[in-house]
């Protein structure tokens, strides 16, 4: 749905035919990207808004269904507090922003490199792809080594849809309602806590 | 650029009281993935062009490696111990 190789594709793509220099300079792609942008947010919502599945879940929401994305949420910081602490250089909010990505890649990539510059952009983009391949590849052994909860939080906003496959399959049919609860709110929370970060209450 | 969460909830609202329209949903969500698509290729145009990021694309390619790393780490670890807490006993 919201991720899927062919976005991977035209983004390879532009990668090409920019390096190639085959677009005149005077192409005003900054412009360009703002207006988009503020399209895309308009879409994202529009859909959201209207998809009746997503209405089901939240209507089902109880306390305890929120301590997984919760735990999704303080994991993924305390990991990347304690990477850009000890191994690198990145402004605190880069490092932050990237994560709260949570491998909605294709939202946070677009996202940060309007915040941030392209350097951080395609960060978040390789970053949050990364996130969702190893949890397609490993979420079984996710399961044995940390318990059935660690699949989802690991897929991140994925957990509702790309990953939500291999998360039943390693967490069991009863995570279906977690995994979906899970990916709709990181998947909400992606464009506030990156806008938060750069943009400050 | 909080205008870009205005057009969020502007969106989830139009599209709630949309939603009742026949296939308004599926067609909303073919355009966002265009959208999407032409997004990503001028982040790819832009990224290409940039000879700063394509000459240190190794070092970059592995930040990213580590990034995702250390927050899917922090992420089960944490997972563990809730799931301890919370869900262990269930069922």
């Amino acid at each position: 749905m919201k991720n899927s190789l062919i976005i991977i594709v035209f983004f390879l793509l532009g990668v090409v035919t920019g390096k190639a220099g085959l677009l005149p300079d005077s192409l005003p792609l900054g412009t360009s990207l703002e207006w988009t942008l503020l399209l895309l947010m308009l879409f994202i919502g529009l859909s959201f808004g209207s998809d009746p599945k997503l209405r089901d879940i939240i209507r089902s929401v109880n306390p305890r269904l929120l301590i997984v994305p919760l735990t999704t949420i303080a994991g993924t910081f305390l990991g990347i507090a304690i990477y850009n602490l000890f191994f690198s250089q990145l402004q605190p909010r880069d490092a932050f922003a990237v994560g709260a990505g949570f491998g909605y890649y294709s939202l946070s990539g677009i996202l940060i490199s309007e915040f941030s510059g392209e350097k951080m952009g395609i960060i978040a983009l390789l970053a949050n792809v990364t996130r969702e391949i190893i949890t397609l590849l490993f979420a079984p052994l996710i399961v044995r080594v940390f318990g059935k909860t660690a699949a989802v939080s690991s897929g991140g906003a994925t957990s509702m849809d790309t990953t939500l496959p291999v998360i039943l399959k390693s967490s069991g049919k009863d995570y279906l309602i977690i995994s979906l609860f899970h990916g709709i709110v990181l998947t909400i929370l992606v464009p506030f806590i990156i806008t938060l970060l750069y943009r400050g209450f | 650029m909080w205008l870009i969460i205005l057009f969020l909830v502007v969106g989830t609202v139009a599209g709630f009281f949309l939603r009742k329209l026949r296939n308004f949903s599926k067609a909303a969500d073919k355009l966002t993935t265009y959208i999407i698509y032409l997004l990503l290729f001028i982040m790819g145009l832009r990224v290409g062009s940039d000879k700063e990021i394509m000459d240190h694309i190794d070092t970059i390619g592995f930040q990213s490696l580590m990034i995702a790393l250390f927050a899917m780490a922090g992420s089960v670890v944490l997972s563990k111990i809730t799931y301890h807490y919370f869900f262990r006993n269930e069922k």
